[in-house]
């Protein structure tokens, strides 16, 4: 039996269309007709003021009659009947989604996602700047003190001594290594303390190695200062294990030419620095396989005080070297960063443009090679496997469906997925309705079991919609009238 | 006749009516549906607005 509160819904419908001149009948053949069928005809009353409530004349032709007509069909067992059909298609649907649909459009989701993200690391752009610091003991004028003796000594490195350095190192490590070196200055300590933290970070303690004198190594192997330091420790009496005594002439000997060709080599690297110091040339390298740009950490610093208003930044030293197989234009950024600031723009400029036209033709690619996979891997029928793959194929070749300009990714992945796994199913719709009731501002504190149940209405209310064809007749504004104020009355 | 066709009328979209609350009613436990009655009045306004759309 038809309830009032349908009545009074369907009245107010009825009553808008009817005063527009316009009435609704089911369509033949369809669940509305076979609904409608099961209603027994309602008699019409002319005396509208007088008439019985259209309301309890429609629910009583609704109601079932057991055997006064035989012809008719049981009222509430056909809408149980319809109304489980619908439901179970409705919910094959769903299910369809949730199990099926939905994970593969996460799955899709998740591989361009992981794309993307190599996409975005490729950016030339991403380059980092290593400044490379000058440490302070080549600046103290305790360690220069020190050294000064052997400025302009022709000191050769004497060959090695069997074994001797060996045992010089046995009982060095990190944890005595200050207290062997430390000196009476607290400022060449600290330089010293400071050295030292470098060292222990690269893991080696390099003592009787040999700086190089030119190049980035001149500033980051500190093998000859700590190898001078060590020795000049020893001659102390600061050893762990050993003091001068113990060792024969020969290897006092051989130990006084080893600390005077590292106390020469300090004096050559001090003078080394205090040379390159001086220009402003900073730049000390580049390894593109890292993306890493070595710069002077003294010179750089000076060179963004000196040319700021001239637009010295990092984007700049990056603007000059981030493309590997150009020739390097060092005088540019020194004294016009500015203009290497530009190649930095349009470098980022280029690269947004690459990754939209790059991301659109992978994204397009993940998303068929995934649905195509999905279709080897899940349909055993070959003959089944071959359609949908094919379907796939013709699908992604069409223009229409190509990935719109104005069309998220999200939106493209989600529209071919339901289109080509939800294939049968209204899962496209489902999905759109749900996106648009989530997005809409007044429904913020919903969540997808709400956006789905909403969803499933509004494709059930299409549905039925489809199965009611409009008629125009002349309008009867009176009948109209009554019947509303009366339908009010009742609703109220 | 015009009584008559308005009451088949009201019929027609009253059963499209009771379909719907009934597939509610059906799908609630399955879709997690916690407000029934909000359900069926979206589905009445639904109703509404798909007729106005399609007899324009």
């Amino acid at each position: 039996m038809l309830t009032s509160r349908s009545i009074v819904a369907a009245a107010r419908i009825a009553n808008n269309a009817s005063s527009r001149g316009k009435y609704f009948q089911p369509r033949e053949d369809t669940p509305i007709a076979i609904l409608n069928h099961a209603t027994r005809p309602v008699v019409a009353q002319e005396k509208s003021p007088g008439m019985e409530s259209l309301i309890g004349e429609i629910q009583r032709a609704s109601e079932d009659h057991p055997g006064e007509m035989l012809s008719m069909s049981n009222h509430g067992e056909e809408l149980r009947t319809l109304a489980k059909i619908v439901s179970d298609r409705m919910l094959n649907e769903v299910g369809h989604i949730r199990n099926v649909v939905n994970p593969m459009i996460r799955t899709i989701k998740g591989v361009v996602e992981e794309r993307r993200s190599e996409i975005a690391g490729n950016n030339p752009l991403n380059m980092t700047l290593m400044q490379v610091v000058v440490q302070p003991i080549y600046l103290q004028d305790a360690m220069r003190a020190q050294i000064e003796n052997y400025a302009g000594r022709n000191a050769n490195k004497p060959d090695k001594k069997s074994g001797l350095e060996g045992r010089l190192l046995e009982d060095v490590n990190y944890e005595n290594i200050f207290e062997i070196l430390e000196t009476p200055n607290p400022a060449l300590n600290t330089a010293i303390q400071t050295l030292l933290t470098d060292v222990a970070a690269s893991g080696i303690l390099p003592i009787f190695g040999v700086t190089p004198k030119f190049g980035r190594e001149l500033y980051t192997n500190y093998a000859s200062v700590l190898s001078f330091l060590f020795l000049r420790a020893l001659e102390a009496g600061k050893h762990p294990r050993f003091k001068m005594a113990d060792f024969s002439t020969e290897e006092r000997t051989y130990l006084a030419r080893l600390k005077a060709f590292y106390g020469r080599d300090v004096e050559l690297i001090l003078t080394n620095i205090e040379q390159d110091l001086g220009d402003n040339r900073f730049y000390m390298g580049c390894d593109y396989d890292t993306g890493t740009i070595y710069v002077n950490d003294v010179k750089y610093r000076r060179w963004l005080e000196m040319k700021r208003d001239e637009g010295a930044c990092m984007e700049a030293v990056i603007g000059a070297l981030y493309r590997k197989n150009v020739a390097l234009d060092l005088d540019m950024l020194y004294n016009m960063p500015s203009e290497a600031v530009k190649l930095y723009e349009r470098g980022e400029a280029l690269h947004k443009s690459n990754t939209r036209a790059l991301t659109t033709k992978e994204v397009e690619r993940v998303t068929e090679r995934e649905l195509v996979n999905y279709f080897v891997d899940t349909e055993t029928d070959p003959g089944i496997r071959n359609e949908r793959v094919a379907a796939v194929r013709d699908y992604f070749k069409d223009r229409a469906n190509r990935l719109y300009t104005n069309e998220s990714q999200d939106a493209f992945i989600e529209r071919a997925t339901c289109k080509l796994v939800g294939q049968g199913t209204d899962a496209y719709l489902i999905f759109t309705e749900m996106q648009t009731y989530l997005n809409a501002a007044e429904n913020q504190d919903r969540n997808m079991s709400d956006a789905g149940a909403y969803a499933v209405v509004r494709l059930l209310m299409r549905w039925i919609a489809c199965q009611v064809t409009c008629v125009d007749r002349p309008r009867y504004n009176n009948l109209s009238k009554i019947v509303t104020g009366k339908f009010e009355a009742q609703a109220q | 006749m015009n009584e008559h066709e308005l009451a088949n009328s009201i019929t027609t979209l009253a059963n499209g009516l009771e379909l719907a609350a009934k597939v509610i009613e059906n799908l609630t436990p399955e879709l997690n549906i916690a407000d029934q009655s909000e359900l069926v009045s979206i589905a009445e306004t639904e109703l509404n607005n798909e007729l106005i759309n399609r007899s324009e």
